[in-house]
């Protein structure tokens, strides 16, 4: 009996706390004309720790920019941690009804992106994409989320393309002459991308001659995959890799002597600034497929060269780093919802930030990574270009599409380990 | 030629998860607490000898004789503040507790170190020994060779020296021990203390090799727990012997069926074994468990 | 037994006061939702306490009362959600069908790993529970024709009665609370039945309890069934309000670790203690996000172990039978 006194009182307790820290919290409107708050949900804690705290930084620095430079209503970042889907779901749920935001940018994470932007859709509020590739993200029909960045589809066609259009000629090969190895972790963002690459190799014709997958997390050895790989005969290789594990791989791969003709990674551990300081000259020649890094200044609109530099400029000093790909991705997202959606729409009302982000027709070469902005009615940019660069002296430039072009891709074929 | 590569291979990375479950098989063999702060004990040992490295030029194998001994006090305050108590109540007492210590020192990790990922380069990080078409990781091979030695010099001590042989009595017979005038508590607190400096050197000798990063522990904690039972709750050579083969295995079905299901298949070994023999290969039939027995 | 005698002494006179005390709980649970009804964030909150304490209820039946610690108990919520997921997406079947269809298969897997496992004590249950949530993770991964591998499967906004999928929050508290009920009265059915007394022996001592002519596997097997489908249905409604799960997070470690911990933070072998416990890590969790104002990169996380920690060291009984015994000790002491 006491017991239930005891519950009964506990949930009346909790009910009055609530209700009570309800009115308490949660400040008042969305703000006026003269500030919007915008949700920023990435997750900087947990196993994506590295790459959310990056994307954080890139957003905050694009409303840095922009609020300095007056273009429209002050904008008021309202920062949270989402390491899973969970919390994604609590935190904008709580930034929703407590903190009266209604535009978030976020979250990187596939499976996180798709709960949240549930969230969103449902209370009208707009998911801000950076990063996530997941193509179902766009392809509910929701109103209210809209992807600036590149979806996995996108990985596997310019990625043949460049197999195809590039290596295949220096190779002295026909594309259906190459001998393509896939090797790519087993979470979302490695089947996704390659599936994408395997249809895409498909149409092109190009053989697939080893298709291995591993869990990042549980694999503390990839001799095996190397040895297979050894066997399978491979031209090219292609890698789908977060860090960790794309570091195991390539200290192996020069352990064993792994000698292919050219491997491109697509994005993740091959973006990751870690890699460069990790390898030094061993990563170079190392390619990669994914937004833009390391772009030719002159496929950048002029204005769009100065706020790069600005980007670089304030994100060392504000951080004490360089800023990698992640982390420009997430600044050219960002500056496109804070220069030109938010200003055009006058606010952060929702459905007018989904008419003017739809009505948005910049050239490629608006954004840093390259991207022009024309979003498709799913919510999905469709000038989001992939591009392919190359680790060259410990930097990642931009070696093709041609009007992307830093320099020439170099090594290809690489040469051996032993003559390194 | 691949079949010889992949023995070599699977023995090297054997020898790596027996140097990580040594202190484990200690830890869970003679006090039979489920440790999950296990693998972040390794973890901050390879955070500690890259800052040694980075910081100071040591390089891990000389680190290695500093940062041992402290991860053996940071076990023992760890055992003596906190474990002692929670043992006393019950096993899910300790569970809940090294849980709770694993949450406390990852997420304590994130916070000073941020989630970079971070890479330790000694002179030979990428050297290998080329023996016939055969490659060698010469880090791997040292980190077999030190896995060994500490093996038999633990080995050693448990057989020869007294706190040794107390540890072994406490470990079979509890009461009988205490009646002989063991203190068990000093003792677990030794033990653990011996463990987690058995994992210290094998954070220190495994950061040259792996990336080290915050939650890198989780990587090799259930392998750990399978290389221990597979080996014998308690027995140095059973970890020895049940890395090596939980490495071959691994590396075998890697090659043979699917790197993706590599995982699947010691796992449904490791079910295997405790079921059909959970005193693995070399531990003492497994009456009942409890710390309170 | 003094005890036992006061409690069935008391129950006649005490009928009305306890009457009283669950109806007025019962009103504020349901009044509740729509009290809060624009208040979304605090509808999910509550809706994940609920599903919490469901879980955490579930488990405590086989782990608490039955004194099997399983550590892979997410292996029954995974299939659960998957199952439910699938033959939604798939074969457009009702989840309400779906979620009985989990139920069903947690069962079958759990009577399987029952019979399996029966011979193992304490850690090593424990851990063979932690490999067989691991090995149908991979399984969930890999199989990708199945269960669309790591992208997962996503539930259409579609919403309608017959598909478990609601605009408001309010339907999903009330499953959600239907939910955190089932494992509450199962286990106060527990500590009045036979089967309940046979458990409790079992649990005590299984020599001595089979030396009493107790079947001490089909108990056991038993409560491992309860607890498996009960696991399950909370899959589903999390599969439901979520709109997607994936193998990462629906058979996570650290998602059968949180039932264990909220059980044991309340008290296991207490109807009430899992429930407790729920309240107590998603009310620390709430206030910590408030007040860490997030980003924190970890922060929220060493409080949240550090409670643990704390838990075990001076409440490892559960924070229940700790209440009971200072109540008791208060009333003892006004008594005299």
């Amino acid at each position: 009996m006491n017991k239930k006194r005891w519950i009964s009182g506990i949930g009346l307790a909790l009910a009055a706390a609530l209700a009570v820290s309800g009115c308490g919290s949660g400040s008042g409107s969305g703000g006026g004309a003269q500030s919007v708050k915008v949700g920023v949900a990435f997750p900087v804690s947990g196993p994506y720790a590295k790459i959310g705290q990056a994307c954080t930084n890139g957003t905050e620095i694009a409303a840095d920019i922009v609020n300095d430079a007056h273009v429209g209503p002050k904008i008021e970042l309202v920062k949270v941690d989402v390491p899973n889907a969970t919390s994604g779901v609590n935190e904008v749920n709580r930034l929703i009804s407590q903190q009266r935001v209604k535009v978030i940018v976020g979250t990187y994470v596939s499976p996180i992106s798709m709960a949240v932007s549930d969230v969103a859709e449902r209370n009208k509020a707009i998911q801000w994409e950076v990063a996530a590739t997941e193509p179902r993200l766009t392809g509910r029909g929701y109103q209210y989320v809209l992807r600036p960045n590149p979806n996995a589809y996108m990985y596997g066609p310019a990625s043949v393309d460049f197999v195809s259009l590039v290596v295949a000629p220096k190779l002295g090969l026909k594309a259906d002459q190459v001998k393509l190895a896939l090797v790519y972790e087993d979470g979302d963002y490695g089947q996704a991308v390659a599936k994408s690459i395997k249809e895409a190799a498909q149409k092109a014709g190009i053989p697939v001659v080893a298709d291995i997958s591993y869990n990042a997390k549980t694999t503390n050895d990839m001799s095996s995959i190397i040895l297979q790989l050894k066997q399978s005969g491979a031209d090219v290789l292609d890698l789908v890799q977060y860090d960790a594990d794309a570091q195991l791989f390539w200290k192996q791969a020069k352990q064993m002597g792994l000698n292919v003709k050219a491997v491109i990674g697509h994005g993740a551990g091959h973006n990751s600034d870690n890699f460069g300081e990790v390898f030094g000259k061993d990563a170079d020649g190392v390619l990669n497929v994914s937004s833009a890094m390391g772009i030719n200044k002159n496929a950048l609109l002029p204005e769009t060269q100065k706020i790069d530099e600005e980007f670089q400029k304030r994100y060392k000093e504000k951080f004490g780093k360089e800023p990698d790909l992640i982390a420009k991705m997430a600044f050219s997202s960002a500056y496109v919802l804070f220069k030109e959606v938010i200003p055009k729409a006058g606010g952060d009302d929702p459905a007018k930030i989904r008419e003017a982000a739809l009505a948005l027709d910049l050239p490629q070469g608006y954004c840093p990574t390259g991207w022009g902005i024309k979003f498709d009615p799913s919510g999905q940019n469709t000038r989001a270009t992939v591009a392919v660069m190359q680790w060259q002296q410990g930097k990642l430039v931009t070696v093709f599409p041609e009007k992307f072009q830093v320099t020439q891709p170099i090594m290809i074929p690489l040469p051996k380990w032993s003559e390194r | 030629m691949v079949l010889a590569q992949l023995i070599i291979s699977g023995i090297l990375i054997g020898g790596v998860y027996a140097l990580v479950s040594l202190g484990l098989t200690l830890i869970f063999g003679v006090m039979r607490i489920v440790n999950f702060v296990h693998g972040d004990f390794l973890m901050l040992a390879m955070y500690l000898a890259f800052w040694a490295a980075t910081l100071a030029g040591w390089s891990p194998y000389a680190s290695l004789f500093v940062i041992a001994p402290l991860l053996a006090l940071l076990g023992a305050g760890i055992y003596w503040g906190v474990l002692r108590l929670a043992v006393r109540k019950s096993h899910e007492a300790s569970i809940l507790a090294t849980i709770g210590l694993s949450i406390i020192v990852q997420n304590v990790a994130l916070m000073a170190w941020s989630a970079d990922y971070r890479s330790l380069h000694t002179d030979f990080t990428g050297s290998v020994l080329e023996w016939g078409g055969l490659r060698i990781s010469v880090p791997l091979l040292i980190a077999f060779l030190v896995a060994l030695a500490v093996t038999a010099l633990v080995f050693l001590f448990l057989h020869f020296t007294y706190a040794g042989k107390a540890i072994r009595a406490a470990a079979s017979e509890r009461y009988a021990a205490a009646l002989m005038g063991v203190n068990p508590q000093r003792l677990f607190t030794l033990c653990f203390a011996i463990g987690s400096a058995l994992v210290g050197v094998g954070g220190v000798l495994l950061a040259p090799i792996y990336s080290v990063y915050p939650t890198v522990g989780e990587q090799f904690l259930l392998v750990a727990f399978v290389v221990v039972v597979l080996g014998g709750l308690g027995s140095l050579q059973g970890a020895v012997v049940g890395g090596l083969v939980i490495g071959l295995v691994e590396t075998l079905s890697s090659y043979f069926i699917a790197p993706s299901m590599k995982q699947l298949v010691y796992l449904l070994l490791f079910i295997a074994i405790l079921v059909f023999k959970p005193s693995g290969l070399f531990g003492k039939r497994v009456e009942g468990v409890g710390v309170d027995e | 037994m003094k005890e036992e005698k006061g409690a069935l002494s008391k129950s006649a006179s005490a009928v009305p006061r306890r009457g009283l005390g669950w109806i007025v709980l019962a009103a504020v649970l349901i009044a509740l939702p729509f009290l809060l009804q624009n208040e979304i964030y605090y509808l999910d909150v509550l809706i994940f306490f609920l599903l919490w304490a469901a879980m955490a209820g579930a488990w405590n039946l086989a782990g608490g009362y039955g004194g099997l610690l399983s550590l892979g108990h997410a292996l029954f919520f995974g299939v659960g959600a998957y199952t439910s997921s699938l033959l939604f997406v798939k074969l457009h079947i009702s989840p309400w069908i779906g979620m009985l269809a989990g139920a069903v298969a947690a069962a079958i897997l759990g009577a399987f790993i029952g019979v399996l496992t029966l011979r193992l004590k304490g850690p090593f249950f424990g851990l063979a529970t932690i490999a067989f949530s691991e090995v149908f993770m991979i399984i969930a991964i890999n199989w990708k024709d199945l269960t669309q591998g790591s992208q997962g499967i996503n539930i259409p906004y579609t919403p309608g009665l017959a598909n478990m999928v609601f605009d408001s929050k309010i339907p999903y508290y009330f499953i959600a609370l239907a939910l955190c009920a089932l494992p509450y009265f199962t286990a106060k059915w527990l500590e009045r039945s036979k089967f309940g007394y046979r458990l409790i022996a079992v649990r005590g001592g299984e020599a001595a309890a089979q030396a009493l002519g107790i079947n001490t596997v089909a108990v056991k097997v038993t409560i491992l069934v309860i607890s498996s489908a009960l696991t399950a249905m909370a899959g589903t409604l999390y599969a439901q309000y979520i709109a997607i799960i994936e193998p990462l997070h629906e058979f996570s470690f650290a998602l059968s670790v949180q039932m264990v911990l909220m059980s044991m933070i309340g008290g296991t072998g207490t109807a009430s203690g899992p429930v407790f416990g729920a309240l107590v890590v998603t009310f620390l969790n709430t206030v910590l996000r408030d007040v860490l104002e997030g980003a924190q990169g970890g922060l929220q996380a060493v409080v949240y172990g550090a409670l643990l920690v704390l838990v075990v060291l001076f409440i490892p009984e559960g924070v229940i039978p700790w209440a009971k015994r200072q109540w008791r000790r208060l009333a003892g002491r006004v008594a005299s």
